[in-house]
C-alpha cells in the first residue's frame, strides 16, 4: 500500500474521531490501557496525560494550549489558597477576606476566559440589536472563534476545586500533573460527567489494571454504544427534518419534540456510559449522570435524575451560597416583615434558584433559546414547590394518597409534556421558532400529516422497528434498575455459556443495527458542543 | 440541644421520622429547598453560622449528625 495514502487514510480517521468511533475505543483506549500496564507505576499518570493531550489536540489541535494553561493557573492558585489558610502571622478573618479575593479573582479569570471562547459573538450581536432599537450604529464582525473541546466541563470542575480548596473541604494539590490530568483526563473530556477532584483519587494511583475493571468498563462502553449508534443515531435525521421542514403543525410539534427528548437522553446517556465504562478501565469510578430520569414525579426529581453533575454543581456552587449570603438573607429578613413567613421563606430560595438556572441556560452556549430553557425550568420547578404543600392537602380532602394509581398518572402526564415541550424549547433554532411551534400545539393540533408523512423523514419501516425494539430494551433495563435490581449482578449468575452468548448478541445488536453511512454522522455528539 | 432541634425539624416536615432515619440527604428525604429553611432555622435557635463549607451530606444525613455540627460550628464560635 502506497505510504502517502495510508497516511491520509490515518488522518482523515483521526479527523473523525469521537467515542462512538472504533478509534477510540477499538485503538486509543486499549492502546493507551496496554502502555499504562507496561509502565511502572510512577510513570502511569504520564501514560494517562499523554493520551488525554493527544485526544485533545485531535480534536481542538493547538487550543490545548487553553486547557493547559488553566490547569496550571488553577494549580497555582490553589495553592495560593493554601498558603494563605496556613498563613499564622493573619487573623481569621483577614485569612478569610484574602482568600475570598483570590478565589473570586481566580474564578472571574477563569470566567472572562470562556465568555471570550464562546459568549463574544452572543455578547456583540446582542449590543447590535440593542444600538439599533436605541438609533446607534454599532457594527461587530463575527469572530467565529474556535472553542477548545470541553472547557464548559473542565471550566466548571476548576470553579468546582478551587471552592472546595477555599472552604478547605480538601487540601490544594501539590502535584501539577495532577491537576493537568484531572483537568483533561480523555474519558470525561467531551461531554463529562463533570467530576469533583475529591472523587478523582484513584486517577492519580497509578494502579496496576484489573480484568474485572476491564470487562466492566467494556460492558458499559458496549450499552453506551447501544444507545447511541442504535437509537440516537436513527433517530437524528428524523429530528433534523421535523424541527427543520417546511412544514409545522401542532402534531408534527409535538413529535419532533418526543423524538428529539429521546435522541437526546440517548445520545448524552450513551456517551456518558462511554466515558464512565472507559475510566473504568484504569480503575477510575466516575459519577453517574442520570438514574432513570423519565421515573421522576416532578420537574425537581426529574434534574436529580437527569445531568445530575450538572445539577449538583450549581446546587453545591451557587445555589447554596447565594442562599446563605447575607444580602439574600436581608431580602427575605425585609419580606418577612411584609408579606410574612408563608411566602417569605420561598424569597431566598427564588433568588438563588433564577441565578441556578440562569447560569444554566447559559452554560448550554450562546443562544436565547437556552436562556428561555433556564427560564422554563426556574419557573416550573419555583411554581412545583409552592404547590406542593397545598396540592398534598387537596390529596387528603379527596381521600387520595400520593402513590395512587390517578395521582401517578396525573404527575406523569403532567412531568412528560413538561419535558418534551422543554427540550423543543431547547432544540428550536431561534426562540421565535419555539414559540412558534409551541403555539401551533393549542392552534393547529392534528396528526393526519405526521401519520401520513411518518416514513418520509428519514426512518423507514427498518429503522422504527430498530428503534422500538432498542427504546423497549433501555425502558426494561431502566424499570428493573428503578427497583433496585442490578442487572450486572444477575448477569453473572448465569453460566458462562449463556454469559458470553448475551454479550456477543449485544455486540452484534451494535454492529448490524447501529446507524452508519450516509446520512447517519456518528462522530456528533449532541452535549459535546456544550 | 436536641429537644430544641427535634422541634426545629418535626415543624419543618412534619411527615418525617427524624429519630430513626439515618439517609435524610442521601435518600432526597430532605430537598434543597428544606436544607435553605432548615439553616436559616438553625442558625437563628443555635446563634451559630453555618456556612456552604457545611452544606454537606455527611453534616445534614440524620438528627445526630446535625447536632453534631451545631455543636462543632459553637465551639468554633468560642
Amino acid at each position: 500500500m502506497d505510504l502517502n495514502y495510508f497516511i491520509d487514510c490515518m488522518v482523515k480517521w483521526w479527523d473523525q474521531l469521537s467515542y462512538t468511533t472504533w478509534m477510540y475505543f477499538g485503538l486509543l483506549l486499549p492502546l493507551t490501557a496496554l502502555i499504562y500496564q507496561i509502565v511502572p507505576r510512577k510513570g502511569r499518570r504520564i501514560v494517562l496525560l499523554a493520551a488525554s493531550w493527544f485526544f485533545f489536540f485531535s480534536l481542538s489541535g493547538l487550543l490545548l494550549a487553553a486547557n493547559i494553561a488553566a490547569a496550571v493557573f488553577v494549580w497555582g492558585t490553589g495553592r495560593l489558597l493554601d498558603s494563605i489558610s496556613n498563613d499564622k502571622s493573619l487573623k481569621r478573618k483577614q485569612r478569610k477576606k484574602k482568600k475570598k479575593l483570590v478565589l473570586t479573582l481566580a474564578v472571574v479569570i477563569l470566567l472572562i476566559v470562556i465568555v471570550c471562547f464562546k459568549y463574544l459573538d452572543f455578547i456583540g450581536l446582542n449590543i447590535v440589536r440593542i444600538t439599533q432599537i436605541a438609533g446607534l450604529a454599532f457594527d461587530w464582525h463575527i469572530l467565529g472563534l474556535a472553542v477548545p473541546i470541553g472547557i464548559s466541563y473542565y471550566t466548571l470542575e476548576a470553579i468546582a476545586y478551587l471552592a472546595d480548596v477555599y472552604w478547605e473541604k480538601i487540601p490544594a494539590e501539590k502535584s501539577i500533573l495532577n491537576i493537568l490530568l484531572f483537568m483533561s483526563f480523555f474519558p470525561k473530556l467531551v461531554e463529562g460527567p463533570i467530576t469533583r477532584y475529591s472523587e478523582a483519587g484513584k486517577l492519580f494511583a497509578g494502579d496496576g489494571i484489573c480484568e474485572n475493571d476491564v470487562a466492566e468498563g467494556y460492558q458499559r462502553i458496549l450499552w453506551g454504544l447501544f444507545k447511541k449508534l442504535v437509537i440516537a443515531d436513527h433517530l437524528a435525521p428524523a429530528v433534523s427534518q421535523l424541527f427543520d421542514g417546511e412544514y409545522m403543525d401542532g402534531g408534527v410539534a409535538l413529535f419532533a419534540a418526543l423524538l428529539f427528548t429521546l435522541q437526546e437522553y440517548m445520545d448524552f446517556s450513551g456517551a456518558i456510559d462511554i466515558a464512565i465504562g472507559s475510566a473504568r478501565v484504569f480503575g477510575v469510578r466516575l459519577s453517574d449522570n442520570f438514574r432513570q430520569p423519565f421515573y421522576a414525579k416532578n420537574a425537581s426529581d426529574f434534574w436529580r435524575r437527569w445531568h445530575i453533575t450538572l445539577g449538583t454543581f450549581f446546587r453545591d456552587y451557587i445555589f447554596y451560597p447565594i442562599s446563605l449570603s447575607k444580602p439574600a438573607a436581608k431580602i427575605t429578613e425585609k419580606a418577612r416583615k411584609i408579606v410574612g413567613n408563608g411566602v417569605s421563606r420561598f424569597i431566598t430560595p427564588a433568588i438563588a434558584l433564577f441565578f441556578v438556572w440562569l447560569s444554566n441556560g447559559l452554560w448550554h452556549g450562546p443562544r436565547w433559546t437556552y436562556v428561555f430553557y433556564g427560564m422554563y425550568y426556574f419557573v416550573l420547578i419555583l411554581f412545583e414547590n409552592i404547590v406542593e404543600e397545598p396540592f398534598l392537602k387537596l390529596l387528603e380532602l379527596m381521600h387520595l394518597k400520593e402513590t395512587s394509581v390517578p395521582v401517578r398518572v396525573f404527575r406523569y402526564v403532567k412531568l412528560f409534556f413538561i419535558i418534551i415541550i422543554g427540550e423543543m424549547f431547547f432544540r428550536a433554532d431561534t426562540l421565535g421558532k419555539g414559540i412558534h411551534m409551541f403555539k401551533l400545539i393549542f392552534t393547529d393540533l392534528r396528526f393526519d400529516i405526521v401519520v401520513k408523512h411518518i416514513q418520509d423523514i428519514g426512518i423507514d419501516r427498518y429503522g422504527y422497528l430498530v428503534i422500538i425494539t432498542g427504546l423497549i430494551v433501555v425502558a426494561f433495563v431502566e424499570t428493573v434498575k428503578e427497583a433496585g435490581i442490578s442487572i450486572r449482578s444477575k448477569l453473572m449468575s448465569l453460566p458462562v455459556p449463556l454469559r458470553f452468548a448475551f454479550w456477543y448478541i449485544c455486540i452484534f445488536a451494535v454492529i448490524i443495527f447501529g446507524a452508519y453511512g450516509t446520512g447517519y454522522d456518528a462522530a456528533d455528539l449532541v452535549y459535546a458542543q456544550f | 440541644m436536641r429537644e430544641k432541634l427535634m422541634g426545629i425539624l418535626s415543624d419543618l416536615r412534619p411527615d418525617v421520622d427524624f429519630e430513626n432515619e439515618k439517609s435524610l440527604i442521601d435518600d432526597n428525604v430532605l430537598e434543597s429547598f428544606d436544607i435553605i429553611d432548615l439553616v436559616s432555622r438553625l442558625n437563628d435557635a443555635f446563634d451559630i453560622e453555618i456556612s456552604p463549607r457545611d452544606l454537606v451530606a455527611e453534616n445534614f444525613n440524620s438528627a445526630d449528625a446535625m447536632e453534631a455540627m451545631i455543636k462543632k460550628l459553637q465551639e468554633e464560635d468560642d
